[in-house]
């Protein structure tokens, strides 16, 4: 091989390499900034998320509203169950009764 | 001495210009490469700052649903509470009624029934009374006016026959006693034993 045609392949192969290189490293950046773009709108929407939801201040009065509801409810719902229970109980009996009372009233004297 | 030739000046330039554009392209390999360590850093605190937000996102989220179910459970609790009342009201009402008026057809029947005179009367257990007229009904004994004398004689003792108890609703078993055992228990405290 001639001497110019060995360096026009050099450079020809060099330029080849180099060029590949370069956009390889493009691509790299390309994909990067689509990452960061999608990482600050998620940044974004969940600042907007949290706005809406009161803030980041807002977490400490939520766990302090929900303390205060789960008290309220606790002595509510002890409540209710027993009672629902005594109430059945007693139209149960009632049920039973009131057929021999009505039957007692409709045959007393006149 | 030297000669020009052609072919050498162009070999020259040739290989300088290799070398420039060589150079030029390292450097803007090297810019490459600086702007894209300065991303990838940028990217790094980038995905940081949203995971950090996506964890206090959670944490209220999280918050806001528990105060939610709560909220959501209060209401029901209260729905039944209400409902609850009514239907104790309504009990109420309708028991006091049933044992008010109870209790006056079964006054009404026992003073219906004195004075009336059984011309023999058979006892459980014992002999039977004649001309037995009632005198006087309680709650739980009845007493009669007989040939032999006074005769009292009470639920308690299996004295009275089956047909008196039920006629005149005597005894603890009786329909009264136990609609007015349903009113004091309508007044008790669900909590009470």
């Amino acid at each position: 091989m001639k001497p110019p045609l060995f360096f026009s392949c050099l450079v020809l192969c060099l330029t080849s390499l180099s060029c590949e290189r370069h956009e390889e490293l493009q691509r790299e950046i390309a994909s990067l900034e689509t990452t960061l773009k999608k990482d600050e709108a998620a940044t974004q929407q969940y600042d907007k998320d949290i706005a809406a939801l009161g803030g980041k201040e807002g977490l400490t009065r939520l766990l302090e509203q929900a303390q205060i509801k789960a008290d309220q409810l606790r002595p509510l719902e002890f409540v209710n169950s027993p009672r629902e229970r005594k109430l059945s109980a007693i139209e149960t009996k009632f049920a039973i009764l009131k057929p021999t009372a009505e039957a007692f009233k409709a045959a007393q004297p006149k | 001495m030297f000669e020009f030739r052609f072919s050498s000046f162009l070999k020259a330039l040739l290989l300088l210009a290799c070398i420039i554009g060589g150079c030029d392209h390292l450097a803007k390999l090297d810019k490459l490469k600086v702007e894209l360590a300065e991303l990838k850093s940028q990217a790094d605190t980038a995905r940081e700052t949203a995971d950090l937000r996506r964890q206090e996102w959670t944490e209220i989220k999280t918050a806001k649903d528990k105060l939610d179910q709560l909220e959501a459970r209060m209401t029901e609790v209260i729905r039944q509470r209400d409902l609850l009342d009514t239907k104790e009201r309504k009990l109420t009402s309708e028991i006091k009624y049933m044992a008010d008026s109870m209790k006056v057809a079964v006054d009404n029947t026992r003073t219906f029934a004195i004075g009336t005179v059984i011309p023999e009367l058979r006892l459980p257990g014992r002999s039977a009374l004649h001309n037995a007229k009632i005198f006087k009904i309680n709650d739980d004994s009845v007493s009669f006016l007989h040939e032999d004398g006074v005769a009292n004689l009470n639920v308690k003792a299996e004295e009275i026959p089956t047909e008196f108890i039920k006629k005149y609703d005597l005894g603890t078993d009786s329909t009264i006693s136990r609609l007015q055992h349903l009113v004091s228990e309508m007044r008790k405290s669900p909590l009470e034993k």
